[in-house]
């Protein structure tokens, strides 16, 4: 370890990094969603959550919600209060950690232009496509998205000055932006193919990023993406057994690094048989646990046992001290505890509550 | 009753024969429309039975289909659904009108078809990152929710023809029976009533013309007579 950066990390960034632990001790804990679950109507679940969980972090917000309840409402509340803590650390964050969590917005950026640019070529409204964005990842120019009429002046005007040129530049440097590619922009099948290249060039270069900070983080960081590319190729594999996609235009959307990459995801590539899936993830260690699991549970589950070990993975940067991966796990596990709000709240109002437990990951 | 409840009729012959004829006549078709009647009351029983299935069936589906729906939005982010609302543009599943027959009713039925059921464009790919599989779940779910729902309207559109033809058809066999059917016999029988009077008085005369011309006879006989007891004189 570089002793230095040890020294000097709580005078620079000591403030966030405790912040940042207030907010994971104010996650619910196990026992609280079982009691969450035990709730009879929404109106009882709000309650639980403002009275109940004063270390939480929702009861300001709903008491000023005073209009019948829906299982929006909570969404739209915890993800208010998420942005709201999230752009305090943020205003108050220096280099490099303004950039690291700057980072963590562009994930949400990409879907947004790609929500707005597909929303654009269907005539939608730019104020309704502007709400159905995360407000993460809004960003100044983003209006200004449906302005051009072609590839090109999209990426020379638009997206060279937002946040976002790197990965553009990456995937559109092997095709040329011309009329054809515009048509192909339009096809839908092309969209969601960028979104992906986008995905894939954000995560490098977030990793490429990740490996300047100092050691701690860098070692964290690396993990987390690693498995984060993981995930996606096994997510992108299972996902893609039903539709027409070859085996080579596969290996586009998957991403070139990774502990699969390196010891057979070329093999993942190739394969549509879940037995196969299991075989290609049984060579690494981090999924042979969850290779063995998924054989005593069925393929369904593979998102879950997935989610759970990014949640591990989470956690662990909460063990280490003086590194940023404490951002980017912390992020994750809040936006989990919406996901799990939500799911309680539906299963709730749809009356299924016996499946409550089927959603909630906890945060181990 | 008879000379309220009777058509304006001069009671001859040939009108009898018209009334006569016209009588059957209701009383047929009377006797078709009850017949119409009962096979679409029998329909409509059949329909209602199935209704009511249908919607016990809709209403489980679509909660099945909503808490997948959830699932999904779990498995693949709150925000998947303004995604797949901005990326789908044309309805796969659509309805058409086909009219069917129902014992001389015709009745409008809803087909469910689809469009390109292979190629379901972009909306394939949402979700290749995470959630697809639940997505397509959710997918498959709310298909059969919609053709059940689709399947519903239709017998219900069906229910509302066929209530209203069972109204009309059964209007018209009430009419026939207690108000043509009546009205054309009791004219029937004023025509006959008159008929037979005409005859009961031809009758009659007959007869007196009879008694009449024997009078006559009985007259003329018995001068003849006197004329015969007398031999003529000459002593």
């Amino acid at each position: 370890m570089n002793c230095p950066e040890e020294v000097s990390f709580n005078v620079k960034d000591g403030f966030l990094d405790a912040a940042l632990r207030g907010f994971r001790r104010g996650l619910i804990s196990a026992q609280e969603y079982r009691n969450l679950g035990q709730c009879d109507s929404l109106d009882d679940l709000k309650l639980q959550l403002v009275n109940n969980h004063c270390n939480t972090d929702f009861e300001s917000e709903f008491l000023n919600e005073t209009a019948s309840l829906h299982t929006s409402t909570f969404f739209a509340n915890c993800s208010n209060k998420l942005v709201d803590d999230f752009n305090r650390i943020r205003y108050q964050a220096s280099e490099p950690v303004s950039t690291f969590l700057n980072f963590l917005t562009h994930g949400h950026m990409i879907d947004n232009v790609i929500l707005v640019i597909s929303g654009k070529n269907h005539e939608l409204d730019l104020k309704v496509l502007l709400d159905k964005c995360h407000p993460l990842g809004l960003f100044d120019s983003i209006s200004s998205l449906t302005v051009p009429s072609t590839m090109n002046d999209l990426y020379r005007l638009v997206l060279a000055d937002s946040p976002l040129s790197p990965y553009f530049g990456e995937c559109t440097s092997d095709i040329n932006l011309d009329e054809l590619n515009l048509e192909f922009m339009r096809s839908k099948l092309y969209k969601e193919w960028n979104q992906e290249m986008l995905a894939i060039a954000y995560l490098k270069e977030f990793l490429a990023f990740c490996y300047k900070l100092d050691g701690g983080t860098s070692a964290l960081m690396r993990n987390i993406l690693y498995f984060e590319a993981d995930r996606r190729a096994i997510n992108i594999t299972m996902n893609s057994s039903g539709i027409d996609l070859s085996p080579d235009s596969r290996c586009l959307v998957l991403s070139k690094y990774g502990t699969l990459y390196t010891r057979g995801q070329f093999e993942l590539a190739q394969f549509e048989v879940p037995e196969r899936i299991r075989a290609a993830m049984r060579k690494d260690p981090t999924f042979c646990s969850m290779s063995t699991s998924l054989i005593v549970y069925s393929e369904d589950f593979i998102e879950r046992i997935l989610c759970e070990q990014e949640m591990k993975f989470c956690d662990t940067t909460f063990q280490e001290q003086f590194n940023y991966a404490t951002f980017y796990g912390c992020l994750k596990r809040r936006e989990q505890e919406i996901r799990n709000i939500v799911w309680v709240a539906e299963c709730i109002s749809q009356g299924q509550k016996h499946k409550v437990n089927d959603g909630i990951v906890l945060n181990m | 009753m008879s000379t309220t409840n009777r058509l304006n009729v001069v009671p001859t012959v040939t009108v009898l024969a018209v009334v006569v004829a016209r009588l059957t006549a209701a009383r047929r078709g009377q006797k078709l429309l009850k017949r119409k009647s009962d096979a679409l009351a029998l329909r409509r029983r059949q329909i209602l039975r199935r209704v009511g299935d249908v919607q016990r069936e809709m209403v489980a589906a679509t909660r099945d289909a909503h808490f997948a729906l959830t699932r999904a939005k779990y498995a693949a982010g709150e925000k998947i659904t303004s995604v797949i609302l901005v990326a789908t543009d044309r309805a796969s599943a659509r309805v058409r009108v086909r009219a069917e027959n129902i014992a001389g009713v015709e009745v409008r039925a809803l087909d469910e078809f689809h469009k390109d059921v292979r190629r379901r464009g972009g909306a394939d790919l949402i979700g290749l990152e995470r959630g697809g599989l639940e997505l397509a779940r959710a997918r498959v779910k709310f298909s059969r929710a919609l053709s059940l729902s689709i399947e519903l309207a239709s017998l219900r559109a069906a229910f509302a023809t066929i209530d209203a033809a069972i109204d009309a058809t059964n209007r018209r066999v009430n009419a026939l029976e207690r108000v043509v059917a009546p009205r054309l016999e009791s004219t029937e029988a004023y025509v006959r009533g008159e008929l037979d009077e005409l005859e009961r008085e031809e009758f009659y005369r007959l007869k007196m013309v009879k008694a009449k011309k024997k009078r006559e006879e009985e007259r003329v006989g018995a001068g003849r007579r006197e004329r015969e007891r007398r031999p003529p004189g000459g002593e």
